[in-house]
């Protein structure tokens, strides 16, 4: 009889950075999953980094695994949000905490929604058809060519064997990558504020420590893994070239954090809010012009007005491409939280007026495949080696005794320093 | 002396930006990420840490931001111990904020359920658990508890009662009437606890009914069975802990050692020193 129990290992006794709690809760699946993604969600205050969570889990179609304690109740909190999104936010993550959610989402799914060139990158790697496949399309256009310049029999048979081949080799991918199983993607609540702040530090090692652990059990296991940190970009938070933004200072460490993964530094911006991207820079108007957005929930008060540069939402948004920086391949997602949004635009008075209704969408427009194809070529399919024996729970050296901080470092409340 | 630490996002000297922080900023960072773990799992009431020379007492508030989004901040207080602990009102500090003056102790609705708690960390109802007197009633309860280690849990809202709990009854008998039997019995199954033994299995050891003792000791005395004397003398300690839970008489349990088994004198008196060794308790009862 099957147990109802979760079959984890938990991958830490203990945190190993004690200022920062997160790994201790962690558990890596024991079941024979096909790949363990970490994803760190990383965004400054506000920018979105729980609509993104949302929006990635809907697209992905995601399921919460069997879990307990508190990796079940961080599960519950945001499947609340993900299938009724009128209902409360959850709190914002407090200092010294990185919570993390816990989904799978079966390949066969992946390779269903990612279009033609995902699904062949998917297909040639995890059910490693690429050999078929090539033959097929050699036959299907020797069979072209051959109708073209001779007697048109022999070249139906021969493109003809090209498409029974290239159906064959569909239906044999299909099956494989069916019984590849699950994929596990856990997303890491990682607060920006923290990332550019003296604790920086502390957040880069406990990441650092979840990625060796984690990818010391995969290969122990045969098992692919991948880590890649995703920035959250608000447009309207970009701020002016005179204040900043704590957008472009994570973008700047961005590279630290991707590279975290020895295998592959890859990272992806999600620029959410992206229909006023257009608007803000739209054609004709000066570049170095700083334009005033007030943002307003339908139903609710306008937020404060922000302002931002539009040269700033032109470099980080509209210009932005997917390629390489150094070592880090970067790919962008643009999508908008909204699933109705409307844009005012003054350009005299370069005001510009955003009024959104979230709903239980996912990301819009080209965003969700994007976002699954980012997704499925993340694990190196290429097939791993098993080791003997899976390891045990780190346990972590002693921690490092923090700074002497003198009796002072509390405040009185009548006069704090 | 209380020391204290905020977790907000309103503007304080630290952080004026909005910022999700600690004010002020360096304190103990290890004890700060252990309270802000804790967080989602407060359900309102008051989370709480003792360890051997601190105790650490955070109150949750729900405020909303300035950006408009409600988020949920906590107000730390540490001390040296429960009686020394004036908690901070659960708000985000600001300027006004003012040092809070001990008040005094509420009257606990679940008594045994804090002992409960107390003795091995976990939940309970304490009517008000923002009450500012509540460290001073708790520190009653504490007073009367045996060394432990780290224990931590949540003082929740409310007058529910935990389910039966003899040990923890007991432990509240203690608190309410320091001079009752209940209250030596107490002191007994905490002095015959430790070395691998908890208060529970002490007080549980102590229900056990042995219908032959007086006849086992007899044959003990007469060197017809050879069971070890600090065995006996355990045993011995159990009857009185059993007839002080009873509220009953303890002194029988030494009378049954001292004459109904009629023991020769040596083995009698080899058998009380060994009953006398075993807590402070025991040895006042033997001499009187």
């Amino acid at each position: 009889m099957e147990t109802s129990t979760p079959r984890r290992t938990a991958l830490f006794v203990d945190e190993p950075i004690a200022e920062l709690r997160g790994l201790a809760a962690l558990t890596d699946p024991d079941d024979d999953v096909a790949a363990v993604i970490d994803l760190a969600v990383m965004g400054a205050r506000g920018d979105g980094k729980t609509q993104f969570l949302v929006h990635a889990i809907r697209a992905l179609h995601g399921r919460a695994p069997a879990l307990a304690g508190g990796e079940q109740e961080l599960n519950l909190a945001m499947m609340r949000l993900v299938l009724d999104p009128r209902a409360q936010r959850p709190d914002a993550t407090p200092p010294g905490v990185v919570p993390h959610f816990t989904f799978r989402v079966r390949a066969a799914a992946l390779f269903e929604r990612v279009g033609w060139r995902s699904s062949f990158r998917l297909a040639s790697r995890v059910a490693r058809v690429t050999g078929l496949v090539v033959v097929a399309c050699l036959l299907a256009a020797t069979g072209l060519a051959m109708a073209l310049r001779g007697p048109i029999a022999p070249a139906v048979i021969v493109g003809a064997s090209g498409a029974v081949l290239g159906a064959v080799a569909a239906l044999i991918a299909r099956r494989r990558i069916e019984s590849a199983g699950e994929i596990e993607i856990v997303f890491w609540d990682v607060a920006g504020e923290q990332i550019y702040s003296p604790n920086a530090a502390d957040y880069h090692a406990l990441l650092d420590r979840l990625v060796h652990a984690r990818r010391r059990r995969a290969e122990s296991l045969g098992r692919p893994y991948s880590f890649a940190p995703v920035l959250i970009c608000n447009p309207i938070a970009l701020g002016t070239f005179d204040e900043g933004s704590p957008y472009v200072r994570l973008r700047a460490l961005l590279p630290m954090f991707a590279s975290i993964d020895h295998h592959a530094a890859r990272a992806l911006i999600a620029i959410n809010r992206y229909s006023v991207v257009d608007r803000i820079c739209a054609r004709g108007a000066p570049r170095d012009e700083v334009v005033e957005v007030t943002t307003r929930p339908r139903g609710e008060s306008a937020l404060p007005a922000q302002r931002v540069a539009r040269e700033l939402v032109r470099e980080h948004c509209l210009d932005a491409e997917d390629g390489r920086d150094g070592q880090l391949a970067l790919h962008y997602l643009r999508y908008d939280t909204a699933i109705r949004s409307t844009v005012d635009a003054d350009p005299e008075a370069a005001t510009l007026a955003y009024e959104y209704d979230d709903g239980p969408g996912t990301f819009s427009g080209d965003a969700h495949r994007r976002f699954l194809a980012w997704v499925s070529g993340l694990p190196r399919w290429t097939p791993v080696v098993a080791s003997e024996e899976a390891p045990a729970a780190v346990v972590p050296p002693p921690p490092v005794p923090a700074p002497a901080t003198a009796h002072d470092a509390w405040a009185r409340p009548t006069g704090p320093r | 002396m209380t020391r204290y630490a905020w977790l907000q996002k309103h503007p304080t000297p630290a952080a004026r930006a909005g910022e999700f922080h600690w004010y002020p900023s360096g304190g103990d960072r290890e004890l700060q990420a252990a309270f802000a773990e804790r967080l989602p799992s407060a359900n309102g009431g008051t989370l709480w840490q003792l360890s051997g020379d601190e105790v650490a007492w955070a109150l949750p508030f729900v405020a909303v931001a300035a950006d408009g989004r409600r988020y949920t901040g906590l107000a730390l207080a540490v001390a040296d111990s429960l009686a020394q602990l004036a908690p901070a009102a659960g708000a985000p500090w600001t300027d006004a904020t003012v040092e809070p003056q001990p008040a005094t102790p509420p009257v606990l609705p679940d008594l045994a359920g804090v002992a409960r708690a107390l003795l091995d960390g976990g939940s309970a109802a304490v009517g008000d658990p923002a009450h500012p007197g509540l460290p001073r009633a708790l520190a009653a309860v504490e007073r009367i508890m045996p060394a432990r280690g780290a224990r931590r849990g949540t003082w929740l809202a409310g007058t529910a009662r935990a389910g039966a709990d003899r040990v923890a009854e007991l432990a509240a008998r203690a608190v309410v009437a320091p001079d009752s039997r209940a209250a030596r019995g107490w002191r007994l199954a905490c002095e015959l606890a430790g070395a691998g033994r908890s208060v529970d299995e002490v007080v549980e050891a102590s229900t056990a009914v042995s219908r032959a003792w007086i006849t086992t000791l007899n044959a003990w005395g007469r060197g017809k069975i050879a069971d070890d004397v600090d065995a006996l003398a355990d045993r011995v300690a159990l009857r009185v802990l059993a007839r002080l839970v009873a509220d009953e008489d303890p002194g029988w349990a030494i009378a049954e050692a001292r004459w109904h088994a009629l023991l020769p004198a040596d083995r009698r008196a080899e058998l009380l020193t060994a009953v006398a060794r075993r807590a402070g308790t025991l040895k006042a009862l033997i001499h009187g």
